[in-house]
């Protein structure tokens, strides 16, 4: 009767259900591999070996022999931006992996709950009264957090009871709003100066990454990663209907509350430093689904890598196509979009 | 493990009550098939007992306490329960599907130890799909499925099962293999169980004990022959009925026939 378990131990038995050895090792090292080649990217050329000398002597903090203009392009421009694109790429990919399933709906993603266009308006806001970079990541994150907050007590008005229909709705009235709040600044600002800012920023741009940028978003994104992270498994019981769920012993509502909480700290502090980044929340949960399978436990992690290597690719893209930069929503959607259209094609619109 | 239900009332607007004052109790090892037209409130009954629903007033009683005011993780680490089979909404695998179960005894942020993976794989084996453990959900069949629900709930490790319509929905064959697995694991797992079923056979088959619900807040409780008789089933679905009893394999089972609505209009609920 007790065949299986006599053959393997239980710890053999749970390593034969996570992801297989191979696409474990290739889902940490192209990460990595990534992130030194896209120092060598960018109208500056940089050779590999160069960019290995500025980084091994940096670190090691010895002399090496090499140009400065190399070096500071290196440790001044590429280095934070790098970093920053690898953090916004994961977590986006991880907060619309996680709300995709708790959604069970294929179409979500972290703008779902307003969060986007309640930061967008936050820096739109901060755009037009001043330049501080504080003040438009701060407001970004805040109005990003109001915007949500108001998502989850309009899908708890009268007769809602937070499900996941009323957030949906929720979140698309908050997003209509915050959006109409934005129109309202581009059309108030001053169109030479103060509107091709708001615009061009509203597209989603890693050009004006610096280290002090990373200071503040960079602890917030990394514990909205590492909260999804731990809740990781919880979310395959989350997408189950809400009795079923709840018949499985745990709080579905405080634990849906903090999968909300984590995903709006990812998007809104993501949304502060470069703008509104579309389609990657969308498009990387189903590629990673059809690597590991739809189990939360694997596919988050799987999220944070591939996630991350493709925002980088497209940023490297953003930044060596053409003289001047390409916004990133722009370079997302022309690429993820095709891509996206494959999936279906392949998929029949099936979860992976 | 023993529930009783004391002077249950629910209902869905506070003037038109589904259930007013209903009692009944099952006993450890016992089966409890609970019948009843559509719309009734089979369903809703189910919730209410396992604190899905809040009772408008009486209570749900397991081993003498009262599970009004205990934390979910409490009740569910004793009581598992069988949704109406609903697809998920993702193709998870059947082992994956299973271990969720187990998660009433995980710590809060916890993941699934090789243990739980033990117990998950014992549960397939037991409803005897274990070959099937690597396999998409949506690669099954219906009665497969719907095993596979049953294991999830055995997972939890539960005193008390409770299951909502699990064979609706599926053919003879599939009939028979959920509801042979359900016994048999019910008996060897010296469980309680509580089952709501559209077929009054299958209680006749399976329970100890019946609850026959009607419209209006009738109900009649008592051992599943007492209760499953042409009489009450006549009274209670509006159609008249023969029932045929006969012996096969050492127990009585009946075969039951609806024979003409009592009235040609449709019943007020």
């Amino acid at each position: 009767m007790n065949l299986f378990s006599q053959k393997k131990s239980p710890d053999q038995i749970q390593s034969e259900y996570g992801i297989p050895f191979i696409i474990k090792i290739i889902l940490i090292a192209l990460p990595i591999i990534m992130f030194f080649i896209s120092f060598c990217f960018g109208r500056y050329g940089i050779s590999p070996q160069t960019v290995f000398e500025i980084l091994w002597s940096n670190a090691l903090n010895i002399k090496g022999e090499y140009d400065s203009t190399d070096a500071s392009v290196v440790m001044v421009l590429r280095f934070p931006r790098i970093l920053m694109c690898m953090l916004v790429g994961a977590g986006l990919s991880m907060s619309g992996a996680a709300l995709q399933g708790m959604f069970g709906n294929p179409l979500v993603s972290p703008q779902i709950l307003g969060v986007s266009a309640g930061a967008g308006f936050g820096a739109a806001l901060a755009i037009l009264i001043s330049s501080s970079v504080f003040l438009i990541q701060g407001l970004a994150i805040l109005f990003g957090i109001c915007a949500v907050a108001l998502t989850y007590a309009i899908s708890h008005i009268k007769g809602g009871n937070g499900s996941v229909y009323m957030l949906v709705l929720a979140g698309v009235i908050t997003s209509a709003f915050f959006e109409a709040l934005i129109s309202i600044i581009k059309y108030v600002a001053d169109p030479f100066s103060k509107l091709p800012t708001i615009t061009y920023w509203l597209m989603g741009s890693m050009a004006g990454v610096k280290w002090y940028d990373l200071k503040i978003v960079t602890p917030i994104i990394i514990l909205g990663i590492a909260g999804l992270l731990i809740m990781r498994w919880r979310l395959n019981i989350l997408s189950l209907d809400d009795d079923e769920a709840r018949s499985m012993g745990i709080n579905i509502k405080a634990s849906r509350m903090m999968v909300i909480a984590f995903c709006t700290l990812i998007t809104a502090a993501s949304v502060s430093v470069c703008g509104i980044v579309g389609w990657v929340g969308l498009v990387i949960p189903h590629i990673c689904r059809i690597i590991v399978g739809p189990n939360h436990k694997n596919l988050l992690p799987a999220c944070l890598s591939v996630g991350a290597v493709y925002l980088l690719m497209i940023d490297n893209l953003a930044r060596s196509l053409v003289s001047t930069e390409i916004p990133l929503s722009i370079l997302t959607a022309l690429v993820g979009a095709p891509f996206f259209a494959y999936l279906l094609k392949r998929s029949g619109g099936q979860w992976s | 493990m023993k529930l009783v239900v004391e002077n249950g009332s629910y209902g869905y607007t506070s003037t038109t009550l589904l259930f007013d004052k209903i009692n009944f109790s099952i006993n450890e090892g016992e089966i409890l098939a609970i019948l009843g037209p559509n719309g009734v409130g089979k369903t809703t009954l189910l919730r209410c007992i396992t604190s899905l629903l809040k009772w408008r007033s009486g209570q749900t009683i397991i081993d003498d306490v009262p599970i009004a005011g205990k934390n979910s993780k409490s009740i569910w680490g004793k009581v598992s329960y069988v949704p109406q089979s609903s697809y998920a909404r993702f193709p998870y695998t059947i082992i994956d599907m299973v271990l969720l179960g187990r998660a009433s005894h995980l710590k809060v942020y916890s993941t699934p130890s090789g243990k739980d993976y033990e117990i998950a794989m014992h549960a397939l084996e037991q409803v005897g799909i274990a070959h099937l453990n690597a396999k998409k959900c949506n690669e099954i069949s219906g009665g497969e499925y719907q095993l596979v629900l049953i294991a999830r709930a055995l997972a939890a490790q539960p005193q008390l099962l409770i299951l909502d319509e699990p064979e609706s929905h599926l053919d003879f064959r599939n009939q028979m293999l959920v509801l042979s697995m359900l016994e048999k694991v019910v008996r060897e797992r010296k469980l309680s169980c509580i089952i709501n079923t559209h077929y009054p056979e299958h209680a006749m088959r399976l329970a100890d004990k019946s609850l026959l619900l009607g419209y209006g807040g009738k109900y009649l409780f008592g051992k599943a022959k007492d209760i499953i008789t042409m009489e009450n089933l006549s009274d209670y679905f509006g159609v008249r009925v023969k029932m045929m009893p006969f012996e096969y394999g050492g127990r009585i089972l009946s075969s039951i026939i609806p024979l003409e609505l009592i009235n040609n209009e449709v019943m007020a609920k």
